[in-house]
């Protein structure tokens, strides 16, 4: 069994050091695989794709050598995949640190190629989390709502509950993620994985970055060059979390002109 | 002409929303090919198919790929599954090879070193100031 080195995100950390149990690669791209393990999805990521949260970082041949269908065993420390055995030679954490005070955002236009039903659903959300609607409603006529594998709709409301989370605005934060939990069957299987990981506070670094930076270029540009619309998609839903989140706050001292 | 409709679901695909947009438009912009959408098969976008009028197989699911068409008669169908295949498999865009996220910035030098064709490495460290007496330097 060769022994290959990779780097794992924490969040997976109680998974790999259990008695292992097997799982089946159900999305594999050049870059990524992602294999069903019970009710959690790992994946297993080329170190030049973007860090999705609870997955693996390892060499792009053993990445790609992982087809859709393949068995793995995950756990008793690693993931073995045939002869290949992938064990945690260091750690990082996708989770989005508390971000204090909470900047005030200015929306920038949705860019070009999301879908307009997705912008229309970005205000109705919008408004039902200030009040002016029922968000149950607003979340379910976005889970699942754009063509690709993690529809633009998913990626907005992602990108609201990791801001809501950062802002410390918990309770909003669990309101829309008590009204994702029942739309999970609604999407696909890596992006309803996606949205459980938003609602723990975890996600790419292109957007933490943009959560704790959102008036700076640099990480706007960032975030909005992940996928083809899910950059776009959540950096319209951070603004919309942080601008709700941050309007709880009260005192002039938690909140700061981005 | 007889307008006929496909509908066929395909397991295992995975294409980013930009491709899918770009296929679709690619697809519809066919000579006699009167709608064509290609998405996931999530529930909200079997909704949107279905109104098209479509008829979608109810065993379609959200990790599905669903392909719709419409055309006026056999040939353009035959065009619209040409630009399909072509489009699908990269046609004229920049391609990532598929995967739905972009490229990363390398994290690292090693991955760095290994990840481009690069000759030239320029290591930039920062301009320490004078050490106060009686302090050593890092």
């Amino acid at each position: 069994v060769q022994e290959v080195p990779v780097a794992a995100d924490v969040v997976l950390a109680a998974l790999l050091a259990a008695p292992a149990v097997a799982a089946r690669v159900i999305v594999a791209t050049p870059l990524a695989a992602y294999a069903q393990c019970g009710d959690v999805l790992v994946g297993v990521l080329a170190p030049t794709a973007v860090r999705v949260p609870g997955s693996l970082v390892g060499p792009p041949h053993v990445v790609a050598a992982l087809r859709s269908g393949r068995e793995l065993l995950v756990g008793d420390g690693g993931v073995c995949a045939g002869d290949v055995r992938l064990t945690v030679g260091r750690w990082w954490d996708s989770t989005v640190p508390r971000v204090r005070p909470v900047p005030v955002v200015a929306v920038v236009p949705m860019p070009a190629g999301v879908p307009d039903a997705v912008s229309a659903g970005a205000g109705v959300l919008c408004e039902a989390l200030g009040g002016g609607g029922s968000v149950p409603d607003a979340v379910r006529g976005l889970v699942g709502l754009g063509p690709g594998l993690t529809p633009a709709g998913d990626d907005l409301v992602a990108g609201v509950l990791v801001a809501l989370m950062a802002a410390g605005d918990l309770e909003r934060a669990a309101a829309v993620l008590d009204c994702v939990r029942p739309c999970r069957h609604r999407t696909t299987a890596l992006s309803a994985a996606l949205l459980d990981h938003a609602g723990a506070g975890r996600a790419v670094p292109q957007l933490v970055r943009y959560v704790h930076s959102p008036s700076d270029p640099a990480a706007l540009a960032g975030l909005l060059a992940v996928g083809g619309t899910s950059g776009a998609a959540l950096a319209l839903g951070a603004q919309i979390g942080l601008s709700v989140g941050g309007a709880r706050m009260t005192s002039p001292a938690d909140r700061e002109v981005a | 002409v007889t307008v006929r409709d496909r509908v066929e679901v395909r397991a295992g695909a995975y294409h980013d929303s930009v491709t899918l947009l770009q296929v679709s438009k690619a697809v519809a912009d066919v000579e006699g090919v009167a709608a064509a959408q290609v998405a996931m098969a999530t529930d909200l976008n079997v909704e949107v198919i279905r109104r098209m009028g479509f008829d979608v197989p109810e065993d379609a699911g959200p990790n599905d790929l669903v392909v719709a068409v419409r055309a006026d008669g056999d040939e353009a169908l035959a065009a619209a599954d040409a630009v399909l295949a072509h489009e699908l498999t990269g046609g004229r865009r920049a391609t990532t090879g598929g995967n739905a996220q972009a490229v990363a910035t390398p994290r690292t030098v090693g991955a760095a070193a290994s990840g481009g064709g690069g000759t030239l490495a320029l290591v930039e460290l920062p301009l320490l100031s004078p050490a106060p007496a009686g302090e050593a330097r890092p």
